[in-house]
Formats: C-alpha cells, sequence, structure tokens
C-alpha cells in the first residue's frame, strides 16, 4: 500500500502531455462518416460509430478496426465510405488491409464487438448496422468471411458483446437494439412537425419513436459451421419490453461465476440481466440499483464500462449520460446491489458534457482504476449546446476520489471533438494504456500514453475448455498487500471493442506476488510470481506458455 | 397572485373604460368570475394597452387553473409593459411550474434586475440556472437571496442541494437542516436533506428524513420512495427496501400513463384533423371524443367537439360540448357564438339571442357574429334591432354580399 501511495505522489505531481494524438502520424488519415457533418435531420445521423482494438492476425500487436455510416443522401458510386481494418506494422505505424481483408464494406455501420465465435484462436467480429448487422469469421490468414447467422433481420443494432451465457465453452451474442426506425415516418426539424431542444428545432427522437428489442444469440455452431439462434425471448432479454438500448457491457457483477449483461439505454431505465445459471435471465437494474439516477429518473444512458475503482475486490460500473445530466457512478455494494457514488467520487462536477463512450483504464499504472470520457452534442447546429467537446480524464485517487486531470494530460485529451467510440489497448505494447476514439465525420485520434510512471504486467487470457478469448475470465493480481481485479469482456464502452488484455498497475512494485484466474468454464487456476514489465500469456489448465518483455 | 387585486384596485383606467374595470373588480370580490371576466375584457375593448385589466384576466384564469390562457393575458400585458414586475413575476412563475426553466430564465433576469431586493425572484433565477447546469450562476443567486434574507427556505434548500450534488457535503448539510428547521413542515426540505444523507452513506438519518418526508405532502412522490429505497438498502432492510421500490414503481407507473394519456390525446386531436379535412366527420368526432376522456377541461377540445356535432347535425350533443366549453372559458367570444348558431339552428330563438349578444359584447369587431344575431333578431320579430345588427355586419365585413343582402331584406320597402 505504502508502495503505492508513494508512485501516486509521484505520478500526481508528473507533467504532461501524458496523451499525444498520433493518429496522422501513425497513418490514420481516413473520415469516418455518420449523417451530414452541418445539421442532423434524423436520429440515425446523431450516434457515430465504434471502433476496435483487436489482434487479428495474432501477431501481438493490437490492430484497429473502425466502422463507418453514410450520408442519407448517398455518395457517388465508388466514393462510399467503408469499414477499416488497419494491420498494426510494429512500428507505431498502421496499414490499411480493409480491401485485402474482405473488411471494406460501405453501409450505415454502427459498432462492434469481437471474440472468438469457433474457438480457433482467431478473433472473430460482429458490425452492427442501421440495416443488417454483419458477422465476420476470421479465416486466419488475414482474410475475413461473412457469416450473418439467418434472421439477423434489419434493424439499428448498436451496441454488441460477446458473451459465454450458459458457459458451454462457445460464445454467443448480446445485441443492443436502439430504436425501430422509419425515415418516411419521423419529422424533420425543416418539416411541418419538427422536434425542439431547448427552442430550437431539431431531429426527432428517442422519445417519441418506437424502441428497439435487445436480442440474445445462442452460439451453436459445431465443426465447420457457424449458427447461432435467437433466445431472446426464451432466455428473458425481451421480458423487460422494448428500450432505446445503446450501450452493452457485461459484467460477473454479485460475482457467482456467471456472466450478467448491462444495456445502457437512452431516455428510459437502464436494464440489468442477472444470469440465473439456466440459460435465462432476469432483469433487475431497478432492484440493483443501477436503473436510475440517484433521485430516481430516468436518463439517457450512452457508455459504460466497469471496473473495481475502489479496490474491494467486486466490479463497479460507470455510464455516461445526456448533457444537463451527470454520469453515474455505481458502487457496488457486494451484495448483488449498487450505490451512486457520482457526487461523492467526484464525477458531479458537470453537466455540460453529453457522454459518449467511457472506459477504465490506469493510465499512470499506480493500480487504482482511472476514468476516460468522450464528449460531443447530438446537434451540430443548436445555440444551446457546444457540439465539439473536449474529453475527461479523472484520475482515481486511491480512496474513492476521482479528480479531473484533463489539463495536466495534454492538448490530445483537451482536444475538442464529437466523439463517440473509445478503445483502450497497449498498441504500442509498453506497458501503457493508449486510447482509439471515434469523432463525427472526422479522422480517429489515437492517443499514445507517454506518462513514465509505473510498473505494470499484461496478461494475455486464451481459454481452451472455456472460449478461447476468454471472454468472462475474472483474474485477482495481489501485489504487496493490494489485491487488483479484471474481467476479460467484449464490447462495452460505446459501441466499441477494448483489447482484451488485462493491463494492471503495480506501482513501483517490481512483480505481482500471486494471479488467479477464474475461468469462465468454472476452473481456477493460480499461478506464482510473475515479473512487472512483461506480457504474460496464460492458458487455460497450462500456466504461463508465454513471456514478453515490453517495448521499450 | 392574491396581491394582486389590491394593485389592480388603485390602476387607473382611462375615464371612458374605468366602468367595466371597476365593475369587474366588484364582481371579482363577489366570487361572479365569469362575470368578471367579461367585464374585464370589455375594459381591454375599451383600452386594449390597459395592463391592469390583463393581469386581472391572467389571475382569474390561474385561480381556475387554466394556465395557458393566464400566461396569455400575462403575456399580453409584458407586450404592453416588458418589465412590469407583477406580469414578469406571474409568468415566471408559471413557466417554473411546467418545468419551463428556458423560458422563465429571461424573465426572471428582467425581474432580479428591476427588483435587485427581492427574494424570491433571486432563489427562483438560481433555481433555474442550477436547472440548466450553469452551477456558478446557480450558486451566486442562491447566496444573494440568503443575503436578502438568511431564513429563505427555497434558497437554503436551493443551495443545499447544489452543494450536496456537487459533492460538497460538508456545506451541503447545515443548510439543508436550517431548511428543515425553518418549514419542519415542508416535504421538500425532509426530501433533500435525506437525499444529502444518502450520498454520505449516513443511511439512518437519511430513512428518518424520507419517511417525515412521505407523511408531509411527499407520499405521492416517486423519487421519495426511491430515495428511502436506497436509504433501507444501505441499512441492510431487504424487504422494506423492495417494499419502497414497489410504490416508487407504482407512482412512476402512474406518472407515465398520464403522460401517455396526454400523449395519446394529442395524436387522436391530430388524427381528427386529418379526418377532417378529408370530410370524415364522425370518424373525426370519434377521435375527439377518445381525446376528451385525457383532457377533460380542455377547452378547446370541447368546441371542437361542438362544431364537429353541429355540422353532422346531432344538435343536443353539440349544445352540450358547447355550453361545456362556455363553462370552462366564459370569456370566449367564439365558444357563445358557436353555441348560438346551435340555438338558432333548433328554433331556440330567446337562447340563441343571448348567445350571439354575448358573443357581439366580447368580440365586438366580427361581423359574422352581428349578421347571426340580426338573423335571429328578424326571426324574433326584432326587425329594427335586426337592421342595425345587420348594419354592423355590412360595416365590419363590406365585402360579404350575404350581410348587405340580409340588411337590404331587414329593411322595409319603400
Amino acid at each position: 500500500m505504502r508502495a503505492l501511495s508513494l508512485l501516486a505522489l509521484a505520478a500526481s505531481a508528473a507533467t504532461g502531455p501524458y496523451f499525444v494524438d498520433e493518429a496522422l502520424k501513425a497513418g490514420l488519415k481516413d473520415i469516418f462518416v455518420c449523417g451530414d457533418s452541418d445539421r442532423k435531420n434524423y436520429i440515425i445521423e446523431t450516434i457515430g460509430t465504434g471502433a476496435a482494438f483487436l489482434d487479428f492476425d495474432n501477431d501481438g500487436l493490437l490492430d484497429i478496426f473502425a466502422v463507418t455510416a453514410s450520408k442519407l443522401d448517398g455518395f457517388a458510386p465508388g466514393a462510399e465510405p467503408v469499414n477499416r481494418l488497419y494491420r498494426n506494422k510494429g512500428d507505431r505505424t498502421f496499414e490499411d488491409v480493409s480491401k485485402k481483408a474482405g473488411l471494406a464494406k460501405s453501409g450505415w455501420g454502427q459498432g462492434v464487438c469481437a471474440g472468438d465465435i469457433d474457438n480457433d484462436g482467431f478473433t472473430d467480429l460482429y458490425v452492427t448496422y442501421w440495416g443488417a448487422d454483419v458477422m465476420y469469421r476470421n479465416r486466419g490468414d488475414g482474410t475475413f468471411e461473412d457469416v450473418t447467422p439467418p434472421g439477423i433481420g434489419s434493424r439499428w443494432g448498436t451496441g454488441c458483446a460477446f458473451v459465454d451465457y450458459d458457459r458451454d465453452g462457445k460464445l454467443d451474442l448480446m445485441v443492443a437494439n436502439y430504436v425501430d426506425f422509419d425515415l418516411k415516418n419521423t419529422p424533420r426539424p425543416d418539416g411541418p412537425k419538427p422536434c425542439q431542444w431547448k427552442n430550437e428545432k431539431v431531429m426527432c427522437g428517442p422519445q417519441g419513436l418506437k424502441p428497439g428489442l435487445n436480442r440474445l444469440w445462442h452460439n451453436e455452431s459445431g465443426p465447420g459451421t457457424i449458427r447461432f439462434v435467437d433466445v431472446s425471448k426464451k432466455a428473458g432479454i425481451e421480458a423487460p419490453g422494448s428500450r432505446f438500448g445503446l450501450s452493452v457491457t457485461t459484467l460477473d457483477y454479485d460475482r457467482d461465476g456467471w456472466s450478467d449483461i448491462y444495456v445502457a439505454v437512452d431516455s428510459q431505465a437502464s436494464l440489468l440481466y442477472h444470469n440465473k445459471h439456466d440459460g435465462t435471465f432476469e432483469e433487475t437494474a431497478l432492484e440493483s440499483g443501477v436503473a436510475l439516477s440517484e433521485d430516481g429518473r430516468e436518463q439517457a444512458g450512452m457508455g459504460t464500462a466497469v471496473a473495481d475503482y475502489d479496490g474491494d475486490g467486486w466490479p463497479d460500473l460507470v455510464k455516461t449520460n445526456f448533457i444537463d445530466d451527470l454520469p453515474n457512478l455505481y458502487r457496488n455494494n457486494r451484495d448483488g446491489s449498487f450505490s451512486e457514488s457520482t457526487s461523492l467520487a467526484g464525477l458531479g462536477k458537470y453537466v455540460h458534457f453529453l457522454g459518449w463512450g467511457a472506459a477504465f483504464l490506469d493510465y499512470d499504472n499506480d493500480g487504482w482504476p482511472d476514468i476516460f470520457m468522450v464528449n460531443g452534442h447530438v446537434y451540430p447546429d443548436v445555440k444551446s449546446g457546444e457540439y465539439r467537446q473536449r474529453r475527461i480524464l479523472y484520475r482515481n485517487g486511491g480512496a474513492g476520489k476521482f479528480t479531473d486531470i484533463s489539463a495536466a494530460a495534454g492538448p490530445a485529451v483537451m482536444e475538442k471533438s464529437s466523439a463517440r467510440g473509445l478503445s483502450v489497448g497497449d498498441y504500442d505494447n509498453d506497458g501503457r494504456p493508449d486510447l482509439l476514439i471515434t469523432n463525427m465525420n472526422e479522422r480517429l485520434s489515437l492517443l499514445r500514453n507517454t506518462l513514465p510512471a509505473g510498473n505494470s504486467i499484461t496478461l494475455k487470457l486464451i481459454g481452451q475448455k472455456s472460449n478461447r478469448s476468454a471472454i468472462g475470465a475474472a483474474v485477482r493480481v495481489t501485489t504487496g498487500n493490494r489485491s487488483l481485479t479484471g474481467e476479460v469482456r467484449s464490447g462495452s464502452t460505446f459501441m466499441s471493442q477494448s483489447d482484451f488484455r488485462l493491463q494492471f498497475g503495480l506501482g513501483i512494485a517490481l512483480k505481482a506476488d500471486a494471479v488467479e484466474v477464474q475461468w469462465p468454464g468454472g476452473a481456477l487456476e493460480k499461478l506464482g510470481p510473475q515479473p512487472a514489465g512483461r506480457i504474460v500469456t496464460i492458458t487455460e489448465g497450462k500456466g504461463v506458455t508465454a513471456n514478453t518483455p515490453y517495448s521499450k | 397572485m392574491s396581491s394582486l387585486l389590491v394593485i389592480l384596485a388603485l390602476a387607473q383606467a382611462a375615464p371612458d373604460c374605468r366602468k367595466p374595470f371597476t365593475d369587474g373588480l366588484a364582481e371579482y370580490q363577489r366570487k361572479d368570475l365569469n362575470q368578471a371576466l367579461i367585464s374585464f375584457r370589455t375594459s381591454i375593448q375599451c383600452n386594449p394597452k390597459f395592463v391592469p385589466a390583463h393581469l386581472a384576466i391572467a389571475n382569474i384564469y390561474a385561480e381556475r387553473g387554466n394556465e395557458g390562457e393566464a400566461l396569455a393575458a400575462l403575456l399580453d400585458a409584458l407586450r404592453i409593459e416588458p418589465e412590469n414586475t407583477l406580469a414578469l413575476r406571474a409568468a415566471s412563475n408559471l413557466y417554473l411550474k411546467n418545468g419551463l426553466h428556458i423560458k422563465a430564465q429571461p424573465l426572471l433576469e428582467t425581474l432580479t434586475a428591476r427588483t435587485p431586493r427581492s427574494v424570491d425572484a433571486h432563489a427562483d433565477l438560481a433555481a433555474v440556472y442550477a436547472a440548466s447546469g450553469k452551477r456558478e450562476d446557480a450558486e451566486k443567486y442562491f447566496r444573494r437571496a440568503l443575503e436578502l434574507q438568511p431564513d429563505y427556505f427555497p434558497a437554503l434548500a436551493g443551495l443545499g442541494n447544489l452543494l450536496a450534488r456537487a459533492g460538497d457535503d460538508a456545506a451541503a448539510l447545515p443548510l439543508l437542516r436550517n431548511a428543515v428547521q425553518r418549514e419542519p413542515q415542508s416535504y421538500e426540505g425532509h426530501f433533500l436533506l435525506g437525499s444529502a444523507l444518502n450520498r454520505l452513506g449516513q443511511f439512518e438519518g437519511a430513512k428518518t428524513e424520507l419517511q417525515q418526508a412521505t407523511k408531509l405532502g411527499g407520499a405521492n412522490e416517486p423519487q421519495v420512495y426511491y430515495q428511502l429505497a436506497r436509504a433501507w438498502g444501505g441499512l441492510g432492510k431487504a424487504p422494506e427496501r423492495k417494499e419502497a421500490l414497489t410504490r416508487f414503481s407504482e407512482l412512476t407507473k402512474k406518472q407515465k400513463d398520464d403522460t401517455e394519456l396526454q400523449r395519446r390525446a394529442a395524436t387522436l386531436i391530430d388524427e381528427a384533423r386529418v379526418l377532417l379535412q378529408s370530410g370524415d366527420l364522425a370518424n373525426a368526432a370519434a377521435r375527439l371524443e377518445l381525446a376528451r376522456e385525457a383532457k377533460p377541461a380542455d377547452a378547446a377540445l370541447l368546441f371542437r367537439l361542438a362544431g364537429l356535432n353541429f355540422d353532422m347535425q346531432r344538435i343536443n350533443v353539440a349544445r352540450e360540448y358547447a355550453q361545456a366549453a362556455i363553462s370552462i372559458s366564459p370569456a370566449t367570444w367564439l365558444y357563445h357564438y358557436l353555441l348560438g348558431l346551435i340555438e338558432r339552428s333548433s328554433n331556440r330563438l330567446p337562447d340563441a339571442r343571448t348567445s350571439l349578444e354575448m358573443a357581439a359584447k366580447l368580440q365586438p369587431t366580427e361581423a359574422p357574429v352581428f349578421n347571426a344575431l340580426g338573423e335571429v333578431l328578424l326571426q324574433q320579430g326584432d326587425r329594427q334591432a335586426a337592421i342595425t345588427a345587420f348594419e354592423r355586419a355590412v360595416k365590419l365585413g363590406p365585402a360579404e354580399a350575404a350581410f348587405q343582402k340580409n340588411l337590404d331584406a331587414a329593411k322595409p320597402r319603400q
């Protein structure tokens, strides 16, 4: 504890910038589109798109997949924006391999989540659309094939997450659908029945439009075949009725070893699906205290993230919301319920941000998860709100209190954009978490962490009996008298996918004293001391199977 | 607005217009609100810029709960005198009551500038700033209100709540405790204090305050039960927590149902409009009747129903709707005019005459009203009065050939 505290002091005194936007230097120049830049006539143009950090070619380097939507008045043939896959070249630059990989698809793309659906060791993708979502199987040779299950239908998919909810070793899929959107019958701001926000004519929705229905797909793939079956009704996912669902986060909030699912919902109560261990879920958000604001109001939930911010070993939850509202920080009470700790924890300072992607990351490797949020308004042309807003980095002071240190973190954090998606991952393998941000009708932001602070250890988990991506695995790292916990997850933040690898800040400690992995299949694996400064691969039932030092 | 009449009584109307205004005040004091409204309207017809009459009309509508009409009258007053403090105060109150903080804000900004020692104006402006996220401005105006009156409950509660939400509980709690001491019978103070104690994890104290809030008028406020559930949860009392959450859900559902009912009514009215345009009167009326279930006291809706049923020759139904509309909004000339037409069509000439004369009195510039009145008077055999009415109709609507034709027919042949 003393060592970590000393490090915390050192980190708080460190001079910035802590993050530098290296997107252009890295070759990430493409523009990702979502509707018109200057005017939003329909809600479909407002929620932006997501992105993923994933290692699609298993070379140990995080690659980037970014989704694009389109414009309602379209593009000239051949000029349509397409989803992009950028391969990490290992020198902090990327090359566009979208076409070669078979992922350069146009359409109204929205979100992305990743997971190894066929347990072949290569990470597959699911991309949500306004239209029909697409499931891509990674062939393992740098290319992907469309294996979209029949019956996906045409919806407005937003957030998604792979999760092995029945612990059969195969990844299932949860998808949030936002609005049952009907372009022809939705009023425009310049039409006869415009909607208003603060006395200005704006696009309509989601209130007044028909909400979508969340879907749960059970993986029934066999050798050589990919098959997913819609079990939403049977599993209780449909029970709460339709909702304006946006982001999907999986977490084992009651630590019973079975993955639960949280869906951040816009303008209605958010949803927490508690896993009943029998293939069904019970919606318990209200009882658990994560449905509403601390005043009992419905909020416009956007992005979500999970981490044990107070170090008690239980996963806590953060959620971003619309402007004129606070985010939520829900502290796990360890009894199946949460307490809202937003103001108490120092997140009650701003209501003028419209939040989207949210993530926990230990940017200074002091062992306490910090929070990063990206913001931006939905209306580019109103006087009452700033369309482009800065990002926020909250530093976790270690006593359940966060401080906004964005200014010290540098211009890349203070830069204003209308941001949406957010992914966390160490793309240069230097032991410090970096950030990938999607911006409305702009290029990506790639915030490289340059803070020379703290030791860390990165764990890459490979399931054997469990799903190969180890999604749902819970890890406990002990160092000194502290236990740090983490869980491998798909989806989360806002329509985006972060690195599957778990990074633990160790402060000035030179090693983790012990590592415990609770595999999603149920097995508990205990490992001895592991040195800091390394990426440690743990294979289920085999212990450490690789150990690579961080890059310099 | 109860103090309004004292000021109104002192108001000086132009000499010619004084009588209807003073008549209106007397009628108001006799609680004859319908007649008072008519007198105040007559006063405005005499002098449209006579602000006290607009304020008096707003006062009566506000007392009757017809906030739309009250606000319209206040905005009329503000168009004439943009810095009229009574109108600013009353209009901003109505906006605040309906959650229209953005509309209240400029009025309150003008009001605080005009009345720098008004405690309530400062506190209200602070509340508006707080609601729109202007935390620093809110704090400044709450503090100003407390400088003016250190024990002013809304400012104590508002500032306490503001600071508690910002996590400054050390500063918030004394303010909230002081607020509760000042107004121990206000559920709001107990609710805010209980909520702040919840945030601090002081669940026993929170529970006590929130239970008190439920006894003092907070029993129908879902948020009180949500906070109470938080307190019970913090105390580890699962059954009590569940019970509070159940009550919260019930109250929330009721609020949502009410909102949905209003939304549904608005949709039905829109649908009726479309059906009406396509000539499908029966279905349009059916939609409006469904809408009426959600808005039983909406005079405009009742008027539309009266008109539709009249068009379909359902005279008795039309009459009932028109009378209902008039009972809610007795100073609206159009409703009297329609009732006059309905009565005339069923040959109830004395009733028709009464209604049309009232419409003419309320709106002496509508040619069709005088033409209809002339027709009724002629049917009653009062030829001279009919000629006078037709002459007025022709004067007001010289382009309408039917009026002239009626006048020519009424005049004795030479």
